[in-house]
């Protein structure tokens, strides 16, 4: 069997619709971001998979893109977790139903 | 010396410091009052001595610009700060400068905010010197205006129970009046013109000229059809300024704001409205109303007269009728006044001198009069006639000079009130045969209301004085009703002097009124005729 | 008259004049008492003394001037172009009616010192006395009619206030405020003469009036009201019919009071003016006053007859004695009348001291208790006779000349007719009331004689009495030779005398004779309407009182409930007008605007739902944007 390009896209697009459902479902705030990076990461994979498919530019456009990438959204979760410990102290959880905060 | 504008600022300049003063200086604020009220005193009468060396025409005159601007299309807006007094209003400032000393010396009785009390009492002190000195109709104005405002509020903070409704109702009244004589003073500025300048002019004696009306003007009597409702405006504007002053006098059927005030007025206001605001009026009608507008002064004065006559009679009867000795009191300055009206609508040299002696001598007698009211007001917190009897047993020398003020009201001879009702009458009598202007039938029916007020005088002090001594009450009244304090004696004893002074040297104002009356009536009688013949035309209706 | 010479003296000498004739020292006196508060005796000195000052002046200042008949005149105020002035006028007729009133109200003063012993106030009684004397003295000299109604309402005030002297006696406070009233009925008249005459004459000085009617007699109808009008001015102050009923009133007063003023000089001041004064009246109202007073005469002394209290019966006899002044007049006999006011003030003030005297002794007013004052006091009596003689016109006194010859003078001017036999008749009535009088005070014999007679009261009653007597103004008892007096009489022949005698006499044996008279029977009808003045008093309450009190009430239930309600009712109506713009104002104006204001507030709720404040709703509204904007794009 060869592995085209779709397959790839079939597999990021589950990634990422899995991602979406934890983003937005889970009541843990923590789970929220692995939501996330687990859509960021289909973002990386389609940027991979269409890196080996374009043949006129540079093949390595791609893997780049996908390296920044990466290295981006460990330093936004390293935040994103920095600011779940601050709610965590200042709310007593982190169930992002109950931190109301944002209303009004 | 601006003489006149030291009696007007004076006060005013009182008024200030007291508003410095702190509130703990409550001690000093009557004497402060008191002080001006004799130095004014003092000037006017300085003025009065200075002015019977020679009494002719407007002296001790000050004029200057006060207002001068440009309106761009409307020319320019010119009010002179215009003062000068004459035989007519030189008595009568002398007697407002007298009457404010006697109620700044009555007002011990006020307890409440003095400062406030003296600041307005200062304010309107200055307020009526500036009309009755103003030549210039909008400074008269304005002086006019800044009575009413001290006076709503010294019959409303200061006054008795029921204050509110009759302090409203007297604001609502003049400032009727008052609006009206805007519009006609509005409607005058721009149908008169400075013949030197050749601008617009406030200035009351331009006004009186007939030559210096813009020749299609509203108020012009040139102007073939200065109508309004299919009636002369010339005619308009002498009733809406003679109703304006009837309300100050006032007259039937305008009256009803005075006898509200007077009973819930504190005994100094009392005392500078009867003594003083009501003279106002009368002056007005003399200076402004027969002045500016002489031939319908001319023309109604048949009703004019007649209104007189119903005051002086109708009034005289409610005072017959009244159970509160103020309010009795009140009407029977109605009644009083009335003989004003009917000298001056005599238009003639009797009648008007008459009157003029009469607000003098009125404003003599209602300030004794009140005050008198006030002394057992104070004492006792009841004035209703019913509520003594014998009051000459634990009060003689109160008694003495209720019977002098009784008696000088109802018109004894050698009292100040007689002169002025007599004159008044023969003025109003001689009329018919000088210049056919009322019916003989006037003086006599207004002859009746002499004798209903001696019956009311004499029935009161008969029913309150006389007999055996019983008090409404009773015993602890006995204690109360003491006779006269040495304050009290201050405040009596030269309104009585006065009286009698009055009373039996009658030339002390007739000297330096005559003159001035004299000219006064022959030019408005000349002016009169003179206009209705050039308004011929419109008269007919 | 006729030869009227104006003087014009300088100033000072003009003040010191006025002074001399004695003005000043009563006015210092009245002052004094009035101000200050002294001891009895010594109020009564300086009385006394003022009266003596003035008493003096006048025999020594003022005798001499009299025969030149002379004006003065001092400049008073000016009013148009009329110069209004005080002017004093000298002749006989005023230094006689001087003389009386001086000599009378020393006489009251002497009196009041026994009367009035140990009142309250008594300091006060004696100013207004000397009020009165200077306010009379002065009515008496001045010659210009407005100074005169000044001076003619001053002696009036003196009478309010002396007859409403015992301030707490109901009785007293009621007459007086009556007399006042009555007489300011009167004044108007007055008034009203003064405007007729000013405006006729320009001038109010009578002497100037006089020589200006003598000018020009055409101007008939302005006489005509002016002198109805003075009429009533002086038919009010000499108390007669219509206007007589204050004067009975008047005797609640002190007794000496009513023998001053309310019998010799205050009531006659009508009598006087009309003296000076008569050159103005038509026949038409001389034939007025003429019937008039004829009425006051009978009414007076009708009623004389029934009364019981004894200064009543002096009092209608005042009433009727004026009466015979004014009817003097009337038939133009002006000189008669002053003899008559002159020859009554000295009898009648005897009598009133006399009855002063024994109502002072006796506590009572009613001649049937004061029964015994014949023996009780007789010395008092017998001047009381000689008065009361006076009164009737018995020869001998100075009375028979004027009476006798005030008949007479209307028999020889009109002859036998009904109004002059009128008159005989009420010498008759006249006669029979005041003997009436005498036989009741004469009554009991067994009275005890008063131990001390007191100088203060015997002297001024003697004194008095005297003056009645013939030889004060006549050295003839039966017909006036005057060695002072300049009034010429007609002579009355004999039969005439005996006549009038026979008749003083007949009234005098028919009281003797008939108790019907001497007690008349009160419960007779008749008696009662007469005791108590025909009712008159009554009608005028019904007539003019109580509707003029009832028009009051009403006129002042006008003004509260019609005037005043207008104005509240248009100040009502404002507001209420005030409170439906505000109505509308609020519920239509501002509902609009509250309208579109909740569309937008409904509006923006609606929004606001979506604001919940979730993270993830925001989460999944930006990616339905971002969603929305890549379906926009592509």
């Amino acid at each position: 069997m060869n592995i085209t390009i779709g397959h790839f896209l079939m597999i990021s697009a589950a990634l990422f619709a899995i991602g979406f459902y934890a983003a937005l479902r889970r009541r843990n705030i923590i789970l929220v971001l692995i939501g996330i990076e687990l859509m960021v990461n289909a973002a990386v994979i389609n940027l991979v998979a269409f890196a080996n498919v374009n043949k006129n530019g540079n093949a390595q456009d791609g893997k780049l893109m996908a390296l920044f990438a990466i290295v981006l959204s460990a330093a936004a979760i390293a935040l994103a977790l920095a600011i779940v410990v601050k709610v965590y102290q200042h709310f007593k959880t982190i169930n992002p139903d109950e931190v109301e905060e944002f209303k009004n | 010396m601006n003489w006149l504008s030291i009696l007007i600022f004076l006060p005013i300049a009182a008024a200030l410091v007291l508003l410095l003063m702190p509130k703990g200086a409550a001690k000093v604020f009557r004497p402060v009052a008191i002080t001006i009220g004799v130095v004014q005193t003092i000037i006017a009468g300085i003025l009065y001595v200075k002015y019977l060396s020679n009494p002719q025409g407007y002296q001790f005159v000050e004029r200057y610009d006060w207002i001068n601007l440009n309106l761009g299309t409307f020319g320019r807006l010119n009010i002179d700060y215009f003062l000068a007094v004459d035989g007519l209003s030189l008595g009568l400032l002398l007697l407002s400068a007298f009457v404010m000393t006697i109620a700044a010396i009555a007002s011990s009785e006020i307890q409440k905010d003095p400062k406030a009390y003296y600041t307005l009492f200062l304010l309107l002190s200055a307020a009526i010197m500036g009309v009755f000195c103003a030549l210039d109709f909008f400074l008269f104005y304005v002086f006019y205006e800044l009575m009413l405002l001290p006076m709503y509020f010294l019959i409303g903070m200061w006054g008795g129970p029921n204050r509110e409704y009759a302090a409203i109702k007297f604001f609502l009244y003049t400032l009727f009046g008052s609006i009206f004589m805007l519009l006609v003073m509005i409607g005058l500025y721009f149908s008169v013109i400075d013949p030197i300048t050749g601008e617009h002019t406030f200035n009351m004696l331009y006004m009186m000229d007939a030559a210096n009306y813009t020749k299609d003007s509203y108020f012009s009597i040139f102007s073939s059809d200065a109508l309004l409702f299919n009636y002369p405006v010339r005619f308009l504007g002498f009733i809406v300024l003679f109703i304006a002053f009837a309300i100050k006098i006032p007259t039937i059927p305008l009256h009803t704001w005075l006898p509200d005030a007077h009973v819930e007025a504190p005994t100094p206001v009392s005392i500078i409205l009867a003594g003083v605001l009501l003279k106002i009026g009368g002056y007005g009608i003399i200076r402004i109303c027969y002045g500016i507008f002489p031939e319908a002064a001319i023309y109604f004065s048949y009703w004019i007269g007649l209104i007189g006559v119903i005051s002086i009679i109708y009034g005289a009867f409610i005072a017959l009728a009244s159970t509160d000795l103020k309010r009795m009191i009140a009407y029977s300055s109605i009644s009083h006044m009335g003989f004003v009206i009917l000298g001056i609508a005599s238009l003639t040299s009797e009648g008007v001198n008459g009157a003029i002696f009469q607000m003098i001598s009125h404003g003599v007698l209602s300030t004794m009069l009140f005050y008198l009211v006030g002394v057992i007001y104070q004492r006792v917190h009841d004035r209703e006639i019913a509520a003594f009897r014998g009051l000459a047993q634990p009060m003689p020398r109160y008694t003495m000079f209720v019977v002098i003020a009784f008696f000088a009201s109802l018109g004894l001879p050698g009292l100040s009130g007689f002169i002025g009702e007599a004159f008044t009458l023969i003025g109003a009598f001689k009329s018919a045969s000088v210049n056919a202007l009322l019916p003989r039938g006037f003086a006599i029916l207004a002859a009746v209301g002499i004798l209903i007020g001696a019956a009311y005088f004499l029935w009161t002090l008969q029913r309150m004085f006389f007999g055996a001594a019983r008090f409404k009450g009773a015993e602890e009244w006995n204690l109360k009703l003491k006779d006269l304090t040495a304050t009290e004696y201050v405040v009596l004893i030269p309104l009585a002097l006065i009286t009698i002074l009055l009373g039996v040297f009658p030339s002390l104002l007739f000297d330096a009124s005559n003159n001035t009356i004299n000219a006064w009536v022959h030019e408005t009688w000349i002016h009169g005729i003179a206009n209705l013949k050039s308004m011929q035309s419109l008269l007919k209706f | 008259m006729n030869q009227a010479i104006t003087y014009q003296v300088d100033p000072l000498l003009q003040v010191l004049n006025v002074s001399a004739m004695g003005f000043i020292m009563p006015l210092l006196g009245f002052a004094f008492l009035s101000l200050f508060t002294l001891k009895e005796k010594t109020v009564w000195y300086v009385a006394i003394s003022a009266l003596v000052a003035s008493f003096f002046s006048l025999v020594v200042f003022f005798k001499p001037l009299v025969h030149a008949h002379q004006y003065f005149t001092i400049s008073w105020f000016q009013i148009a172009q009329s110069n209004f002035q005080v002017t004093l006028l000298m002749d006989d007729t005023c230094f006689w009616v001087l003389t009386m009133i001086h000599l009378v109200t020393l006489m009251v003063v002497l009196f009041s010192g026994y009367y009035m012993k140990a009142e309250q106030r008594i300091e006060k009684y004696f100013a207004y006395i000397l009020l009165f004397f200077t306010a009379m003295v002065a009515l008496v000299m001045v010659n210009n009619l407005m100074v005169s109604y000044i001076f003619w309402e001053l002696v009036g005030f003196a009478s309010y206030a002396l007859i409403g002297f015992w301030r707490t006696k109901e009785s007293a406070i009621l007459a007086n405020r009556k007399a006042f009233i009555i007489n300011r009925i009167g004044d108007l008249g007055f008034l009203a003469a003064i405007f007729i005459l000013y405006n006729q004459f320009a001038t109010l000085n009578l002497q100037s009036i006089e020589v200006l009617v003598q000018q020009s007699p055409n101007n008939t109808t302005s006489l005509y009201w002016a002198s109805a009008a003075i009429l009533i001015a002086i038919i009010a102050k000499s108390a007669q019919f219509p206007f007589h009923v204050w004067l009975p009133d008047a005797m609640e007063g002190p007794t000496p009071v009513s023998a001053l003023i309310h019998a010799a000089t205050m009531v006659i001041a009508g009598v006087y003016l009309l003296l000076r004064i008569s050159f103005l009246f038509p026949l038409e109202v001389l034939l007025l006053l003429k019937y008039l007073s004829l009425f006051s005469i009978l009414m007076g002394s009708i009623f004389a007859m029934v009364q019981n209290d004894i200064k009543k019966i002096l009092a209608y006899s005042t009433i009727s004695q004026i009466g015979f002044m004014l009817f003097a007049i009337s038939i133009g006999n002006n000189q008669l009348a002053l003899f008559h006011l002159l020859t009554h003030a000295f009898f009648k003030a005897a009598l009133f001291l006399a009855a002063g005297a024994f109502i002072h002794e006796n506590k009572s007013q009613d001649i049937r208790l004061l029964k015994g004052v014949s023996k009780q006091m007789p010395l008092v009596f017998y001047a009381y006779t000689v008065a009361s003689a006076a009164l009737i016109g018995f020869p001998f006194t100075a009375a028979y000349l004027s009476k006798e010859g005030i008949v007479y003078a209307a028999f020889s001017q009109s002859g036998f007719n009904i109004t002059n036999v009128l008159l005989v008749v009420s010498v008759l009535l006249t006669s029979i009331y005041v003997s009436r009088m005498w036989f009741h005070l004469n009554a009991d014999k067994t009275a005890t004689k008063l131990q001390s007679n007191p100088l203060a009261m015997l002297l001024p009653i003697l004194i008095l009495s005297i003056a009645s007597l013939f030889f004060i103004f006549s050295i003839n008892p039966l017909h006036l030779e005057s060695m002072w007096l300049a009034i010429k009489l007609d002579h009355v022949p004999f039969v005439f005398s005996l006549g009038m005698i026979a008749m003083s006499l007949f009234g005098v044996l028919l009281v003797k004779y008939t108790p019907v008279i001497l007690n008349p029977n009160e419960s007779n009808r008749l008696v009662l309407f007469l005791q108590n003045g025909a009712y008159i008093d009554q009608l005028y309450e019904m007539v003019f009182v109580k509707p003029i009190l009832k028009l009051a009430a009403v006129l002042k239930w006008l003004d509260r409930h019609v005037v005043d309600a207008l104005v509240d009712g248009i100040a009502k109506l404002a507001i209420t007008l005030a409170k439906i713009s505000d109505w509308f104002d609020r519920k239509v104006i501002d509902g609009f605007v509250n309208l579109i204001a909740l569309i937008a507030k409904r509006f923006g709720d609606l929004i606001r739902i979506s604001q919940t404040g979730r993270v993830q709703t925001y989460f999944l509204l930006a990616l339905m944007m971002m969603a929305i904007l890549a379906w926009f794009i592509y």
